[in-house]
């Protein structure tokens, strides 16, 4: 991380072009899966769920093909867990995770005047505000399974780590409508690099969240200021 | 351009590299781990094991960590002193395993650990610890289970008919039933007072909550089909005796054991007018300390098999429990109180083990439950809790439910009766 702020700093001092602001809003849906180690049971499966994402978004232009990104976005990072022991089968939990992140990446641009495309590098540090959980839990008696549906909020433990961070990236394409106004289309992946669960001193037992975000924005380009 | 992108792809995959691996993760079902060369083996499987698998971590206070850190350089010595040549004393493994599980809140907890290279005199000793027995022998009021109910109740029975009581009916005796190729024994004291007032009071002992198998039994000419038929009695006398001869129902977990959950259906549900929550329950959805999985409601429904609305024919129901009522011989007062509001409990401050537990054949239901060789004990076996419950918002693991009207056996140097004389006190003025 340090080294793409050294990179961007050089290229601010040899700076030649034009340099502007811009600031956009963006909404979209994403995908997000868990990584977590082989501890899994044999019949307990992780999978994908679906989530929003909405922020804001500055950008501020340093030459024509490079600029410098920087999102406040609210997503939602949703996984499931699932059971396949055949009488507990409809057994699973949806996490529902709220999270406040904030990217930082270098956009390499490219195309016409109109019609760009982007390539994004950088990194992100994120907190984790809320979960919420939903599905099927059971509970038994000697001869009975009872399975009960549930949704409702999960209060933090010591285990969970709610400051997160990692790597992100991805491509977008932007159109330029009128002088000031732009829309775009990002697609981007949030790769986590801290666990959001603690683990124990000699009982590690990371999980890892990967987040790919669709989303549109329309972003609106502030001053045009001349520079040494 | 072409530099800065290389060197931030670079970049990238330095950082992808830096995804820490777990540890290994063991869930307690992982029974190829039975058999270990060294102490250390042993020691590390099982405080794992624990660590993911343990229903209480909310609730107990014990530095599972700090367990790990002060106890395996003593298993370490263990096998160098073996590596010696020497074997190991069942003392010294014994304290060390006591250290470790002695104060821990699960009162259904029973380790048992083999001794993996013993002393010869030792071959074969098994090292037992029982944390709840430890902590209920501490407490002020303790006292031995009593064990001779029979002449117990005889003696009351004595007694109390010169006192212008009736004994209309006894029936007792000792059944036996099998689950799963496994056979048990239950005792019953079925008896049917007449208070001098000419009202009736269905009195029910019973060594441990076997009511549902026992019942499943009625009339197949087995052992079990004579236990069902007494049980049966109790129940009639319960729901055929008019109102106004009915002055109250007497149900006798003093002793209880512990047994089947099932049996809150007829212990509770013969009396109810409509679905009651009794309690809720949780289990460890995932290898972390306090990875729980949501409460869920544990309902009890109205059987009709055996009805009558005790509620709203106001009738007391009073169920003695006392120190030595464990499991379900205390998770019945204790739901029963919640379902019911004409229930009374008299007795003790009861044992404390208060969350459900499952076989260890079931192991791969959730990530706790008893886990190892429950059969040979090869290795270890490590009995504990399947599931974390709730009564009335309160885990009460370790704490056990503590009656409307405590009387204290201790008190009246161990004696049976005084706990029952408040139970016909209670009733009779009702």
């Amino acid at each position: 991380m340090k080294r793409i702020l050294f990179l961007f700093l050089l290229c601010l001092l040899q700076q030649t072009a034009v340099a502007q602001w811009s600031l956009g809003v963006h909404g979209g849906a994403n995908s997000t899966s868990i990584t977590r180690s082989h501890a899994d049971r044999v019949d307990e499966t992780y999978s994908s769920l679906c989530g929003f994402d909405l922020g804001i978004n500055g950008r501020y232009t340093i030459n024509p093909w490079l600029s410098l990104r920087a999102d406040l976005s609210l997503m939602q990072r949703n996984h499931r867990l699932q059971r396949h022991l055949n009488y507990l089968s409809p057994v699973h939990t949806d996490h529902r995770n709220t999270y406040l992140t904030l990217p930082l990446m270098v956009d390499f641009s490219f195309g016409g005047s109109k019609l760009k495309g982007h390539l994004l590098l950088g990194g992100y540090c994120g907190y984790w505000m809320g979960q919420r959980v939903s599905g099927t839990t059971y509970t038994m008696s000697d001869y009975y399974v009872f399975f009960v549906d549930f949704n409702e909020r999960r209060d933090f433990t010591r285990e969970d780590r709610r400051f997160n961070a990692g790597l992100s990236g991805g491509v977008a394409l932007s159109y330029t409508l009128a002088d000031n106004i732009a829309l775009s289309l990002d697609a981007l992946y949030y790769y986590d690099l801290l666990s959001h669960h603690k683990g124990y001193l000699n009982l590690q037992d990371y999980r890892y969240l990967n987040t790919l975000s669709v989303t549109l924005g329309i972003s609106y380009q502030f001053t045009k200021k001349e520079q040494q | 351009m072409k530099k800065t992108l290389l060197i931030s792809a670079a970049i990238t995959l330095l950082f992808c590299s830096c995804r820490k691996e777990s540890d290994y993760v063991p869930y307690i079902g992982e029974s190829h781990k039975l058999a270990y060369n060294t102490y250390e083996e042993q020691f590390t499987f099982i405080w794992k094991s624990i660590s993911t698998g343990y229903a209480f971590w909310d609730v107990d206070t014990t530095d599972w960590d700090a367990v790990y850190n002060r106890f395996l350089p003593r298993f370490q010595a263990l096998d160098q002193r073996h590596a010696k040549g020497d074997s190991v004393r069942f003392d010294d493994l014994y304290d060390l395993y006591y250290g470790i599980f002695s104060n821990m809140t699960d009162h259904h907890m029973s380790v048992v650990i083999q001794n993996i290279h013993p002393y010869p005199a030792d071959s074969g000793k098994l090292v037992l610890i029982q944390p709840g027995r430890r902590e209920v022998s501490q407490r002020d009021y303790f006292i031995e289970l009593h064990t001779d109910e029979k002449k117990s109740i005889s003696s009351f029975l004595d007694a109390i008919e010169s006192e212008g009581y009736t004994v209309l009916a006894h029936e007792s005796g000792t059944f036996s039933f099998y689950e799963e190729a496994i056979s048990s024994n239950v005792t019953y004291h079925y008896i049917l007072f007449q208070l001098p007032d000419g009202r009736r009071v269905p009195y029910l002992w019973q060594s441990m909550a076997a009511f549902t198998p026992i019942i499943r039994s009625l009339g197949d000419g087995t052992s079990a089909g004579d236990g069902a038929q007494l049980l049966d009695h109790w129940l009639r006398a319960i729901t055929d005796t008019p109102r106004e001869q009915l002055a109250g129902i007497i149900l006798d977990n003093r002793g209880n054991s512990g047994g089947y959950q099932d049996d809150l259906d007829y212990l509770i549900g013969s009396f109810l007018n409509h679905p009651v929550e009794v309690m809720q329950t949780r289990y460890k959805e995932g290898p972390g300390r306090l990875e729980y999985s949501q409460w869920a409601p544990y309902y009890i429904n109205p059987n009709k098999k055996y009805y009558r609305d005790i509620t709203a024919e106001r009738i007391p129901y009073v169920i003695l429990c006392d120190i030595n009522s464990i499991s379900m011989g205390e998770i019945e007062p204790f739901c029963a109180k919640t379902a019911l509001s004409t229930v009374y409990t008299i007795g003790e401050r009861t044992y404390g083990a208060n969350s459900p537990l499952q076989p260890y054949t079931d192991i791969n239901l959730n990530y706790g439950g008893p886990f190892g060789d429950g059969r040979t004990f090869a290795g270890h076996y490590i009995y504990t809790s399947t599931f974390e419950a709730r009564i009335n918002g309160q885990i009460t693991e370790g704490i056990g439910h503590t009656p409307d009207q405590q009387v204290l056996r201790k008190d009246h140097d161990g004696s049976f009766r005084p706990q029952l004389d408040a139970a016909f006190n209670y009733i009779s003025k009702f």
